[in-house]
């Protein structure tokens, strides 16, 4: 490669600018010039998006070299899947910049949901030689008509943030869209099509390489920079430690601890987990520091596009001195002047930590700088996990989608309302996806008879013309204009809550909330949004509308979701970092000061060794309490909980309430619990496991919820458009009707199916329990008695009652409940 | 089914979601949505016939139990435009040529005159009295002379909540002094969450029985 012209002509420039490759930028070079198709990892700043970018560029300075003759103007060449809108605009800009420098003369576009009908049209007569476009635009663009001659030059398709896009099902639309361009240049051409894939640290690399290129002819490599991004993570130490740390304190308590790491940084991105915890934070930064007025901003998915725009601006000019911001700002092009970020409360996984910490620091030789602001004490244990899993490189997988056939269903009418399509080489070319290589043929026949003829075969409908069939051709094809049009406007599959926009009387969009919220606004309210103190005025066309409020008191939007559970690898390590406190001499500042509180928990009732669980029985004025500690995330703690309930309830009867959080679970009954060192292992049993769990949980209703998104994504509800009114009123329905219908009356409907088994999955995650029953059975089961309270279980017990409770009431009672805990300690 | 005294006649409210009233030999029901489905299948969505084909046999049912001699709907009797799911209710029609059918105009129903003649079917435009009762499809859209007042349109749904977060979506009939909400007849729509108020009565409709909710 060293040798060829186009290489030669790279590194001139590199030169120029007093650059070289690094090792593995070459390396994906001599690969990609190889005809290999891989996975880049490398950290954030070395380069990554260069290594994939130029690789191209040399082979077709290589080739062009080869050639004396003028040939005709090349069309479109690359293919640059980015799963932000943010980060397309950005990118443009540095490859045009690069391309000029490098004096080729390519044009850069970019296509998605902002691009003007114009420059599609251009786009369309003649395609520019790099497209930046993300998933839902390449399926739009495989909606159009006469698309096949636009792959006639691409040799190259890359997905950029492929580990963002793996574990949904946005990385299916990926997957989809790739089989049938490849399908189209094959059925062109001879060529075969490299496709890359550039993805920060995931546990599963190699599974990642496999779903973005699953041919087993084609040559594949991932190429690992061996250099090591630096990184510092500071745990910010609360002066005393709560011996009875309840959660959910927002961290505000520590918030004086942060104005000084944001005076001597240049700018610090605070990251929270929910958005309204942002609000919150950025309310009471100001309130304690009034002087960041004007230099701090608030950033999370329900504020104005064009506010995120603007603030997304500021940050890369470095006006702003702080941003609290959600995972909105997790991915996305490089904010240089960001020196420091801040975790509020705990990240629930080690990678999405770690891509936090990445957010700061940029170029290679920087140290990221992250502090981590501990919402309860026992945090500070789970900071300290993630500086071991950094360090031994335990980081979670992605799980990819299977048989997602709502995701399906769409990409066929898709197809159709593109140029048409042969159903048998479609199938074997979705069979050849990961994510279908499962597919039956059977299966793909019901979603053939689906959207041909509106259900199983046994009832065709003769007023069903979705998808028909041109008796001319042979291919499958939407000719209804108005349904066309409909497909087009709801590709994709990210499905938004109902939400509303709001906006100022006088004009001027702030951002939206959920129409849960609003109805429960009186006019007069007030409420904050992107840090504003607003007063409620009306709703009228989907318009939530407000003015300027100069109340200090308000409340602040709760949004549903965005509530991740601890990943189990997460749980895993510290479970491990709870059994050490006490037992080993450790340097770890968080481990030590955490000392005394594990000291109480010893003396009141246990604190776990590694092979060990924990179940303390504790009586107090309220009843009988079940606490365990499994750490398993509250997804499988409320079914684990559920299940629990249930086996014991068999044993005799009795009623349980139920409270979980990451780390453990609670069951209360004002009954005393039948519970023996022998019952303890029924009831943790993996044994019947299934019928357990159908018995002890409505799995229908949970099952329910799942199939909202699935009848979104495979066309049975129409969304519209956010803020925009339904103009098709008459055929507007509800996701849970059509469930029912199918519950009645169709049963073997696949998207039905999909939805139990999408509840299985990522709702109940009964693999996970599986395995967390089994690791439980194998340990030495701890069942201790107390009469009060224990440092471990007093956060769950805190966090059931803040749902009944207001937030005075709840103090009191705290406080109540400390000092019983205390009772007769010393 | 459930029994109560509205200005001094029975009124019963029967868990497929009709109301009858038997000193007038008066079956009624509101918001049957026929065709509804059809018309979802006509635009690309995937709906079962059976859909339609169970709201016909549940108010075959309906008049089979009670021999009424007039069946009243109180608007939205069809969906939209003409499809198949209506040339199945015409074969119905036929089957029972003696019942009386009055229709209140809803919104939804736009079909040309020429069709409700075929089917038999007395057409009033805003509202149909009889004795101390008046039914609309909108409440709205009542004459105010004191009459008892029925009406549709909105789909009212009560939300049940049970311990360990629960919730329960019903159909329900909503009653009080002067008026009384009825529930769509058909099993395809949706639910209006209505909010009791003082004053009213709220009947839940389960999948077997009626049920007596709460007083408020």
């Amino acid at each position: 490669m060293k040798k060829t012209m186009g290489y030669q002509h790279v590194l001139k420039w590199l030169k120029t600018s007093k650059r070289k490759p690094f090792p593995f930028q070459e390396k994906t070079w001599e690969s990609y010039l190889q005809g290999y198709s891989g996975v880049v990892n490398a950290p954030t700043g070395f380069g990554k998006t260069y290594s994939v970018f130029l690789a191209p560029i040399i082979a077709y300075l290589n080739e062009e070299h080869g050639q004396s003759k003028k040939k005709k103007k090349l069309g479109l060449r690359m293919i640059w899947i980015t799963p932000l809108r943010s980060l397309a605009k950005d990118l443009a800009r540095a490859m045009e910049e690069t391309l000029l420098e490098l004096n080729i003369d390519w044009t850069v576009g970019v296509r998605n949901g902002d691009t003007s009908v114009s420059d599609r049209q251009k786009q369309k007569r003649a395609m520019p030689q790099v497209l930046l476009i993300t998933p839902e635009s390449l399926h739009l663009l495989l909606a159009q008509k006469n698309t096949d001659h636009l792959f006639d030059d691409l040799t190259c398709i890359v997905a950029d943030e492929w580990h963002e896009l793996l574990g949904t099902k946005r990385g299916v639309l990926v997957e989809l869209a790739l089989s049938r361009i490849k399908g189209i240049i094959r059925s062109r051409t001879d060529r075969t099509l490299r496709i890359w894939g550039i993805s920060a640290t995931i546990g599963n690399l190699e599974e990642a390489l496999e779903v973005l290129q699953p041919d087993h002819m084609v040559p594949k490599i991932i190429v690992k920079a061996d250099a090591e991004k630096k990184i510092r993570i500071q745990s910010i130490i609360p002066d005393t430690i709560e011996m009875l740390p309840w959660a959910g304190h927002l961290g505000i308590k520590l918030a004086d601890k942060l104005i000084p790491i944001i005076k001597k940084s240049k700018t610090t991105l605070v990251f929270t987990n929910t958005r309204s915890q942002a609000e919150i934070w950025f309310q009471h930064l100001l309130k304690i520091h009034p002087d960041f007025a004007g230099q701090m901003a608030i950033h999370h998915g329900s504020i104005d596009f064009e506010l995120r725009n603007w603030i997304e601006d500021a940050l890369h000019t470095g006006i702003l001195k702080v941003v609290i911001c959600t995972s909105s700002l997790d991915l996305g092009v490089d904010f240089k002047p960001v020196d420091t970020v801040v975790q509020v409360g705990s990240p629930k996984g080690v990678a999405r930590f770690l891509q936090r910490a990445g957010r700061s620091g940029h170029s290679p030789f920087e140290t990221s700088k992250i502090y981590f602001m501990p919402t309860h004490a026992l945090e500070l244990l789970e900071v300290a996990a993630i500086k071991t899993a950094a360090k031994t490189q335990q980081i979670e997988r992605r799980e990819p989608f299977i048989l997602p056939f709502d995701v399906l269903i769409q990409y066929l009418v898709t197809l159709a309302v593109g140029d048409g399509f042969d159903d048998k080489i479609v199938f074997d070319e979705v069979k050849n996806t990961f994510a279908f290589s499962e597919l039956l043929a059977e299966e793909f026949a019901w979603c053939m008879q689906f959207i041909t003829q509106g259900g199983n075969s046994l009832q065709a409908y003769p007023e069903f013309h979705k998808v028909v069939l041109d008796e001319e051709d042979g291919l499958w094809k939407v000719t209804s204009r108005q349904i066309a049009m409909r497909h087009r406007l709801h590709i994709g599959t990210i499905v938004s809550d109902a939400m509303l926009k709001v906006k100022f009387l006088t004009g001027g969009y702030i951002g939206m909330i959920e129409e849960y919220f609003v109805s429960k606004l009186k006019p007069g309210d007030r409420f904050n949004l992107a840090g504003r103190s607003l007063e409620f005025v009306m709703v009228r066309d989907m318009l939530v509308l407000v003015r300027r409020s100069n109340h200090k008191k308000t409340i602040t939007p709760s949004w549903m979701g965005g509530r991740l559970p601890l990943s189990s690898n997460l749980g895993a390590i510290l479970r491990k970092k709870y059994s050490q406190v006490l037992t080993e001499n450790h340097e770890e500042e968080e481990l030590t000061v955490i000392k005394p509180l594990f000291e109480l928990q010893e003396s009141i009732t246990h604190v776990p060794l590694e092979h060990e669980f924990l179940v303390e029985l504790i009586k107090t004025k309220e009843g009988y309490h079940l606490f365990a500690y499994p750490f398993e995330g509250r997804l499988v703690h409320e079914v684990m909980a559920a299940l629990v309930a249930y086996r014991i309830s068999k044993l005799m009867p009795i009623t349980f309430s139920i409270a979980m959080n990451d780390y453990g679970f609670e069951l209360l009954s004002d009954q005393e619990i039948p519970m023996d060192d022998a019952i303890v292992y029924e009831v943790f049993s993996p044994d019947n496991l299934s019928e357990d769990i159908n018995a002890s949980i409505n799995g229908t209703e949970m099952a329910k919820r799942k199939f909202r998104d699935i009848a979104c994504i495979s066309g049975l509800v129409f969304q519209g458009y956010p803020g925009k009114y339904l103009k098709n009123k008459q055929i507007q329905s509800s996701s849970s009707l059509f469930f029912d219908v199918f519950e009645s009356y169709d049963s073997k409907n696949l998207l039905l199916r999909q939805a139990y088994d999408e509840n299985f999955h990522y709702q109940l995650e009964e693999p996970r329990l599986l395995r967390a029953l089994q690791r439980i059975q194998q340990s030495t089961i701890v069942l201790k008695s107390a009469e009060r309270f224990t440092p471990f279980s007093f956060p769950i017990k805190v966090d059931s009652m803040r749902e009944s409770m207001s937030s005075e009431e709840l103090e009191a009672r705290i406080e109540r409940m400390k000092a019983e805990v205390f009772k007769n300690l010393d | 089914m459930i029994r109560i005294i509205k200005r001094g006649i029975e009124l019963i409210l029967d868990q497929e979601r009709a109301l009858y009233i038997p000193y007038y030999q008066l079956l009624v029901i509101s918001d049957f949505h026929l065709g509804k489905s059809g018309h979802f299948r006509k635009e690309g969505l995937q709906i079962p016939r059976q859909v339609s084909e169970t709201d016909i046999t549940r108010l075959d049912h309906l008049v089979a139990m009670y021999n009424p001699k007039t069946l009243l709907v109180t608007g939205d009797m069809f969906h939209h435009h003409h499809n198949m799911d209506l040339e199945e209710f015409r074969i119905w029609r036929i089957e029972n040529k003696t019942l009386e059918i009055i229709l209140v105009k809803g919104n939804h129903d736009k079909l040309a005159s020429i069709f409700y003649e075929q089917l038999a079917i007395k057409l009033f435009s805003i509202y149909y009295e009889i004795g101390d009762f008046c039914f609309v499809h909108e409440q709205k859209d009542a004459p105010d002379h004191g009459k008892y007042i029925f009406s549709g349109h909105i789909h009212p749904g009560i939300l049940l909540k049970g311990p360990a977060r629960q919730r329960l979506k019903l159909p329900c009939f909503v009653f009080d002094d002067n008026t009384a909400l009825l529930p769509a007849f058909s099993l395809f729509t949706g639910l209006y969450l209505i909010q009791a108020k003082t004053g009213q009565e709220v009947f839940a409709i389960t999948a077997n029985r009626v049920t007596a909710v709460a007083t408020f």
